[in-house]
C-alpha cells in the first residue's frame, strides 16, 4: 500500500470511499466495454461456463458411482467377515473353562495367548484373524455380564452406533445389522470413516465388528482428486480450443474491420488479403470489390465535380471580358443619362447598378472557385484588430446610415494584436457587417471586439429577425436564403458569407453564428493571435450575455412556485 | 456425407467398447517377481482390551464384585473413573490405584446368599497372590513357589444404585490372566560402569491404548532402570532426551527424540555414547521386531548435526555387547587329568589335549574358571582352598598365584578378566575378592560378610552377582548388584529370589545375563530351575539324579554327573529338543567348564 500522502491524509473517509467507488466504476465500465468488444472473450467464457457446468455434473455423477461401487464391495466382504466371526465366537463363548484349549493362539502377542476365559478367548481368536494390519477391530459386550466387555486394539466403545446398538439388542438373535459408522479409536484424533456390524447371540453377548474404510477412502480420494485435475485440464483444453477456434474465424473478422475503417477514413486503395476459398475468403473477396467500386466512382465524382468546378472558373473568366465591354458603354449611358428622358435614363441607372452587382457576382465566384481549386494564400501581417474593425465599420457606416442603424463599438483600450491578412479580415467584417445590415431591421449593431493570450474576436449582433433552430450552419451555405421570398435589400451576391467562412479556416480561427428567432443573431469571428497555432477557444461568447443570463435564471426559477425575482440571482446572473 | 458416415462408425465403435467390460481388467502380462512384503506393523501386534462398565443396579454383590474387578483391569480409562463408581463415594475419593499391582490366582465364590432386606454383605475373595509390579514396573514374584495365600475380603453396603464397595486398599488387585491381557513384559537395557556391557532390565508396561507401544518402550527406556539397578547401570540417552514418535518405513525402525540427544555426540566415555545409546534402543526396540534396522532422528531431521543420519543395522547393535548373543564357543572338560575340549556330536568323542599344565590337573587343582575373551585364561583352585592360580591357555603358560585366603571358594570370571571369589574367614564371617589382574582388593558386601557364604557368580553382564548364602532364613540364593562408583566397588541390593526349603542348593549357573539355573535337591529329588532375576519368575526342568554341578551359556547347558553307585563320573548335556540330558563325554569326564560359566 502506499503511504498517504499529506493531500490525501486530509481526505474523509467519505472521499475515500467515494475514491473507491468511481475507481470501482471506472474499472467495471472499463471490464465491460471489453466484454462488449471482444468477440473471443464472449465465446471463451461462454464455453468455460458451459464446460465447467457440465464437467462439474459428469465428475458428481462419476464420483457417486465409483463410492457406490466401492463401497459396496467392501461391506459385503465385511459382512461375510463378520458372518464368519460369528460362529467361531459363539463357539468360543460356548466353550466352559475346563474345554478350553491351552493351545496357544498362532500370530497373538505370546502373553496374550494363555487367556482363560472364553471372552478373552473369542476376543483374542478375531483379533489375530484380523491380523496384524488391523483389517478390522471387534468390540464383544454383554451388558448383563459384570467384566464382559472386550475389545481389540485401539477401537473405542463410542464407535458403537447408537442405532445399531438399539436394534441389535432388541433385534432378533443372530440377526445380523450393518451401517456405516464413524470409527474412533485412541490415539487417533479424528474419527475415520468405516463399516460397524453388529448381531446378538446366545446369552446376551453383543458383538460389534469395525471395518475402516480408510483405504477405500484413500483411493476415492484420488480418484476424485484425480477427476478434479482431469475436468480442471479438461475445461482449460475446452477453452483453448474455444479460444483458437475463435481466434480462427475473428482474426479476419478484425482485419477486415481495420480495413473497413481505414476505407472509411479516405484511404480507398485498402484491400484485404485473400486467402483460401472460404466463407471469410469470400467476405474478403466481396469488401475488396465493394472497396474498388467506391473508389472508381469516388474518383468519377471527384473528376466531376472538378469539371464543374472548372466550368464555373472558366464561366466567370469568359463573362469577364464582354462584361468589360458592356460596363464601358453602360457607363456611357449612365454618364448621358441626364440627355434621355426619364425613363431611360431610369434604365441606365439599373443596369448600371445591376451590373456593378453582376460584376461583384463575377468576382465573388472567382475567390470561390479559387478556394475550391485550393489556390487561395495568405498575406499575413501582425496588425491591430481594432484598426481592422474601424475601417471596416468606416465602409460600412454610409450603408447603415441609409438603414438607419447606428453601430455600438465596443473596444479595448489597449491594441489587440494578431497576425493575420488585414484584407481578407476586412473582407469578413465587411460581409458580417452587410450581413447584419440587412437582416437588422433597422435596430442598432453592436461590435464587440475581444482577446486573449491565445486569440483574438469579433462579435457582430443585430436585433433582427434572428435565426431559426439549425440555421446557424445554413448561413454559411452559398447562396442560401432565410426568406426565399425575401428579396436582396442590398444587394448581397449570396456567397459573402460562404467567402468570409472559408478566409477564417485559411487563418485557422471560426467563423460561428447565432441566433433565435426574434433576438437576433450574433455571428462571432475568432482568430488565433499567431498565424498557424490551433485555436482551442475564444474570447467572446457566441451566445449574448444578457441572453445566456436570462436562460440560467430560466432553469433556476421553478414555474409552478413562481416567487417574486430576487434582485439578489440577477444580480449574481450579471457579474 | 462421408464426415456423417465416419461419425456414426465412431460413435458405434465407443459404444462396443464401453460395453464390453470384460476388457477393463488387463488378464495378459509377463510374470512380474513379487517381493516379499512386511505384513502389518511388527509395532502393533494385535491386542485385547478390557473395557470396564459402570456397574448395574440390579446386580448381585459378587457380580458387583467382579465388575469391579474387570474394571481395574482395563486400560481404557486411566483415571479408573469407571472402577471407582463400584465404590461408595468415600472410598472412591481415597482409592490411589497407581500404589502399585497385587497379582493374584483366585475365584470368587459363585453365588452368596443375600437376604432381602440385606444394607451390608462381605464378599470372600481367597486365592494365592503370585506376585507384584511396583511403581516403576517391575514384576516381583513371590518367592514361595506357590506364592503367598491372598484373602481380601470385599464389603459391600446397599445403596439407591445398587450395591457398592466400601473400602479396598490402595492399589490394583489384579488376576493373571489380567496381566497377561493388560501387561507386557518388556527388556530394557542400560549400561554397565564401562559402557561396554548392555544390563537387561525387565518391566511390566501397561498397555496403553492411546499410545504406540513402541514409544511406551522407548519412553520407559528414557525413565532410567528400576530401583534395585539405578546405581549399578548407565544410561546412554542423554539426559532430557524426551521422544517425539516412533514409525516404520519398510524394515526399519525410526525414533523420533528431541534435540538432547545430540549431547551424546560429545558426552560419554572414548568421546561420544553414540553407540551404546543406539545399540540401547536397537535392543529394547529388537524384541518387537525381528532383527530390523533403527535409524534415531533428532526432530524429525537427520541424527548428526552435519546432515548425517545414524541408523544401525542389527549386525552393528548386536556386536555392540557380544555377551546378548554369545556366538559358538568352546566347551572344556577335565579328563586324565588334562583339559579337552568337548565336541558338540558326542560320536567324536576326539578329545583334543589342551596346552595348559603339565601337571595333572585334578590331583592339584578342586575347581576352575575359564576366563570370557581369548586367549582364554584357566583359574584353578588348589585342593587346600588356600590359593588361587591362573594360567593361559597357551602352549608352555605357567600358573601365577593371584589370591591367597583361608578358605578360597570357587572362583568365577568376570567379562572385563576380574577374577572373583569369596574367602571364608570363619562360620559367619566371609569376604569377596575381586583380582584384577594386578592387585587383590577386598570388595565391600554387607549383605555377605556376616553369613555363609557357599557360591558366588557373577552374571555375563558384569553387573548381577548371585550368590548362595546360608543364612538365619536357610539357604537361599541371592542376587545383586556389583556398583562401581570411582574406584570403589561394593555388591549390594541383595535380594532373595530362590529359598531351598527343605532341599539343598547344590550348584548354581548364570545361563545368560538374565536367566540363572539353579540346581536344587530334596527329598523330590533333583531340579534345575531357570530363574529369571529380573522378575522372578521360574521354571523347571528335570534333572538327572547324578549330577553334581552344572553351567551353561546361553543354549548349552552342561553338568558334571557322578553316578552315586559306582562313583563313574561323566559330563552332560541338556537336549532341550528331547528335554532329556544325554552324556557328551564319559569315562571319568568331570568339570566341564564355560567361558565365564
Amino acid at each position: 500500500m502506499l503511504k498517504p500522502k499529506g493531500r490525501s491524509r486530509r481526505r474523509t473517509p467519505m472521499q475515500i470511499m467515494r475514491g473507491v467507488r468511481r475507481r470501482a466504476r471506472r474499472a467495471a465500465g472499463k471490464a465491460r466495454r471489453v466484454w462488449r468488444r471482444s468477440l473471443q472473450l464472449r465465446v471463451v467464457t461462454s464455453t468455460l461456463v458451459i464446460s465447467v457446468a457440465v464437467v462439474a455434473v459428469l465428475g458428481f455423477f462419476l464420483v457417486q458411482q465409483i463410492t457406490t461401487t466401492v463401497v459396496q464391495g467392501r461391506t459385503a466382504s465385511a459382512e461375510s467377515d463378520a458372518l464368519a466371526d460369528r460362529a467361531t465366537i459363539v463357539a468360543q463363548l460356548n466353550q466352559s473353562l475346563d474345554e478350553v484349549s491351552k493351545q496357544p493362539i498362532p500370530g497373538l502377542d505370546p502373553a496374550q495367548t494363555a487367556l482363560n476365559s472364553p471372552i478373552d478367548r473369542a476376543a483374542a481368536v478375531l483379533a489375530n484373524r484380523a491380523g496384524e494390519s488391523g483389517r478390522y477391530n471387534v468390540i464383544i459386550r454383554n451388558a448383563a455380564a459384570p467384566g464382559e466387555y472386550r475389545a481389540t486394539n485401539e477401537i473405542q466403545p463410542r464407535s458403537i452406533p447408537a442405532d445399531l446398538h438399539r436394534v441389535v439388542s432388541q433385534g432378533e438373535l443372530n440377526e445380523t445389522f450393518s451401517r456405516p459408522a464413524e470409527l474412533y479409536y485412541y490415539g487417533r484424533t479424528s474419527p475415520e470413516p468405516g463399516i460397524a456390524i453388529g448381531v446378538r447371540v446366545e446369552n446376551g453377548y453383543e458383538i460389534y465388528h469395525f471395518f475402516p474404510l480408510t483405504e477405500e477412502e484413500a483411493t476415492l480420494s484420488s480418484v476424485r482428486q484425480t477427476l478434479v485435475v482431469v475436468g480442471v485440464g479438461l475445461v482449460a483444453l475446452l477453452a483453448a480450443i474455444a479460444s483458437l477456434v475463435t481466434r480462427q474465424v475473428v482474426t479476419p473478422v478484425r482485419l477486415a474491420r481495420q480495413a473497413a475503417e481505414r476505407l472509411a477514413a479516405g484511404r480507398l486503395e485498402e484491400r484485404l488479403k485473400v486467402r483460401g476459398e472460404d466463407d471469410l475468403a469470400r467476405l474478403a473477396t466481396s469488401f475488396n470489390e465493394m472497396a474498388a467500386n467506391l473508389a472508381v466512382k469516388i474518383h468519377q465524382l471527384e473528376e466531376l465535380s472538378q469539371v464543374q468546378r472548372q466550368f464555373v472558373s472558366d464561366v466567370s473568366h469568359e463573362l469577364r471580358t464582354p462584361l468589360t465591354t458592356v460596363r464601358m458603354a453602360a457607363d456611357l449611358l449612365y454618364e448621358a443619362r441626364e440627355d434621355y428622358d426619364a425613363s431611360s435614363a431610369r434604365a441606365a441607372e439599373l443596369m448600371q447598378n445591376q451590373l456593378e452587382r453582376f460584376e461583384s457576382m463575377l468576382t465573388d465566384l472567382l475567390e470561390i472557385s479559387r478556394y475550391d481549386a485550393g489556390a487561395a494564400t495568405l498575406d499575413i501581417d501582425s496588425v491591430d484588430m481594432r484598426d481592422v474593425v474601424l475601417r471596416a465599420v468606416a465602409d460600412s457606416e454610409a450603408l447603415g446610415e441609409k438603414q438607419g442603424i447606428r453601430f455600438d463599438l465596443r473596444l479595448p483600450g489597449e491594441p489587440c494584436m494578431a497576425d493575420i491578412d488585414s484584407r481578407r479580415v476586412e473582407r469578413i467584417l465587411r460581409n458580417l457587417l452587410f450581413n447584419a445590415i440587412e437582416h437588422g431591421e433597422g435596430k442598432d449593431i453592436t461590435v464587440i471586439v475581444g482577446g486573449d493570450r491565445d486569440a483574438v474576436a469579433v462579435a457582430v449582433r443585430d436585433h433582427g429577425v434572428g435565426l431559426r433552430q439549425g440555421e446557424e450552419n445554413l448561413v454559411f451555405d452559398r447562396f442560401w436564403r432565410a426568406d426565399p421570398s425575401r428579396a436582396r435589400t442590398i444587394g448581397g451576391t449570396g456567397l459573402g458569407l460562404a467567402i468570409s467562412r472559408e478566409d477564417a479556416l485559411l487563418h485557422g480561427g471560426w467563423l460561428q453564428a447565432w441566433g433565435l428567432p426574434g433576438e437576433g443573431s450574433q455571428f462571432r469571428l475568432s482568430l488565433p493571435r499567431l498565424a498557424g497555432t490551433e485555436l482551442r477557444g475564444s474570447p467572446l461568447p457566441l451566445v449574448p450575455p444578457e441572453i445566456e443570463m436570462r436562460r440560467t435564471w430560466r432553469g433556476h426559477v421553478t414555474p409552478a412556485l413562481s416567487p417574486p425575482v430576487p434582485e439578489s440571482v440577477l444580480d449574481g446572473g450579471a457579474s | 456425407m462421408r464426415a456423417r458416415n465416419l461419425g456414426a462408425a465412431g460413435i458405434a465403435l465407443a459404444l462396443a467398447w464401453s460395453g464390453a467390460a470384460c476388457a477393463v481388467i488387463p488378464t495378459q502380462g509377463s510374470p512380474v517377481p513379487v517381493g516379499a512384503a512386511v505384513q502389518g506393523d511388527p509395532l502393533r501386534k494385535p491386542y485385547v482390551r478390557v473395557i470396564a462398565m459402570p456397574p448395574r443396579p440390579e446386580w448381585r454383590p459378587e457380580q458387583v464384585v467382579t465388575g469391579f474387578l474387570a474394571a481395574m483391569a482395563s486400560v481404557d480409562d486411566p483415571r479408573w473413573s469407571v472402577a471407582r463408581q463400584y465404590l461408595t463415594p468415600d472410598a472412591g475419593h481415597l482409592w490411589r490405584p497407581e500404589a502399585g499391582v497385587t497379582v493374584y490366582e483366585g475365584q470368587l465364590p459363585d453365588a452368596i446368599t443375600v437376604t432381602p432386606d440385606a444394607k451390608e454383605i462381605t464378599v470372600p475373595l481367597k486365592g494365592t497372590v503370585i506376585g507384584t509390579i511396583d511403581t516403576t514396573g517391575k514384576y516381583h514374584a513371590t518367592s514361595a513357589p506357590d506364592g503367598q495365600p491372598l484373602d481380601q475380603p470385599f464389603k459391600l453396603v446397599k445403596g439407591p444404585q445398587g450395591w457398592r464397595i466400601t473400602e479396598f486398599p490402595d492399589g490394583l488387585l489384579l488376576n493373571a490372566d489380567d496381566i497377561r491381557r493388560s501387561y507386557r513384559a518388556v527388556k530394557l537395557y542400560y549400561l554397565d560402569n564401562q559402557q561396554k556391557g548392555l544390563v537387561v532390565d525387565e518391566v511390566r508396561i501397561r498397555v496403553d491404548p492411546s499410545t504406540d507401544f513402541a514409544e511406551s518402550i522407548v519412553n520407559r527406556l528414557l525413565d532410567g532402570a528400576t530401583t534395585g539397578l539405578k546405581d549399578a547401570v548407565h544410561n546412554a540417552v542423554p539426559a532430557g532426551t524426551t521422544l517425539h514418535r516412533v514409525s516404520t518405513d519398510d524394515d526399519k525402525i525410526i525414533v523420533d527424540l528431541n534435540e538432547a540427544a545430540t549431547n551424546a555426540i560429545s558426552t560419554g566415555p572414548g568421546g561420544g555414547s553414540v553407540a551404546a545409546m543406539a545399540a540401547q534402543i536397537g535392543w529394547t526396540l529388537d524384541q518387537l521386531t525381528e532383527r530390523w534396522d533403527i535409524e534415531i532422528r533428532v526432530n524429525g531431521e537427520p541424527f548428526y548435526p552435519d546432515g548425517g543420519t545414524l541408523e544401525v543395522g542389527y549386525n552393528t547393535y548386536r556386536a555392540f555387547d557380544p555377551w546378548l548373543v554369545p556366538g559358538k564357543t568352546p566347551a572344556y572338560y577335565l579328563k586324565g587329568g588334562t583339559l579337552q575340549m568337548l565336541h558338540e556330536d558326542d560320536e567324536h568323542v576326539a578329545a583334543v589335549p589342551v596346552p595348559a599344565s603339565t601337571d595333572r590337573l585334578g590331583d592339584d587343582y578342586d575347581d576352575f574358571a575359564l576366563s570370557g575373551l581369548g586367549p582364554y585364561k584357566l583359574a584353578a583352585l588348589h585342593k587346600d582352598h588356600k590359593v588361587i592360580s591362573v594360567a593361559p591357555l597357551v602352549q608352555g603358560a605357567q600358573w601365577q598365584q593371584t589370591i591367597a585366603g583361608t578358605s578360597l571358594l570357587r572362583p568365577c570370571w568376570d567379562r572385563y578378566d576380574n577374577l572373583w571369589t569369596v574367602d571364608k574367614l570363619g562360620e559367619h564371617s566371609s569376604r569377596v575378592l575381586r583380582y584384577d589382574g594386578k592387585q587383590v582388593v577386598q570388595v565391600s558386601a554387607p549383605s555377605l560378610e556376616g553369613v555363609d557364604v557357599r557360591e558366588l557368580r557373577v552374571a555375563r553382564d558384569g553387573v548381577r552377582v548371585a550368590a548362595v548364602v546360608d543364612g538365619e532364613h536357610g539357604t537361599q540364593v541371592l542376587v545383586g548388584t556389583v556398583v562401581v562408583k570411582g574406584s570403589e566397588v561394593r555388591i549390594s541390593n541383595f535380594q532373595p529370589f530362590v529359598t531351598a526349603g527343605d532341599g539343598e542348593i547344590k550348584d548354581i549357573a548364570w545361563r545368560d545375563a538374565t536367566t540363572l539355573l539353579v540346581l536344587t535337591g530334596g527329598r523330590a529329588g533333583q531340579e534345575v530351575r531357570a530363574v529369571s532375576v529380573t522378575d522372578g519368575t521360574s521354571e523347571s526342568f528335570k534333572a538327572d539324579a547324578r549330577i553334581t554341578s552344572i553351567t551353561a551359556l546361553g543354549d548349552s547347558i552342561l553338568a558334571g554327573a557322578e553316578d552315586a553307585a559306582d562313583g563313574k563320573r561323566e559330563v552332560l548335556r541338556w537336549e532341550a529338543a528331547k528335554s532329556a540330558w544325554v552324556a557328551a563325554a564319559k569315562d571319568d569326564a568331570t568339570y566341564p567348564l564355560l567361558p565365564l560359566g
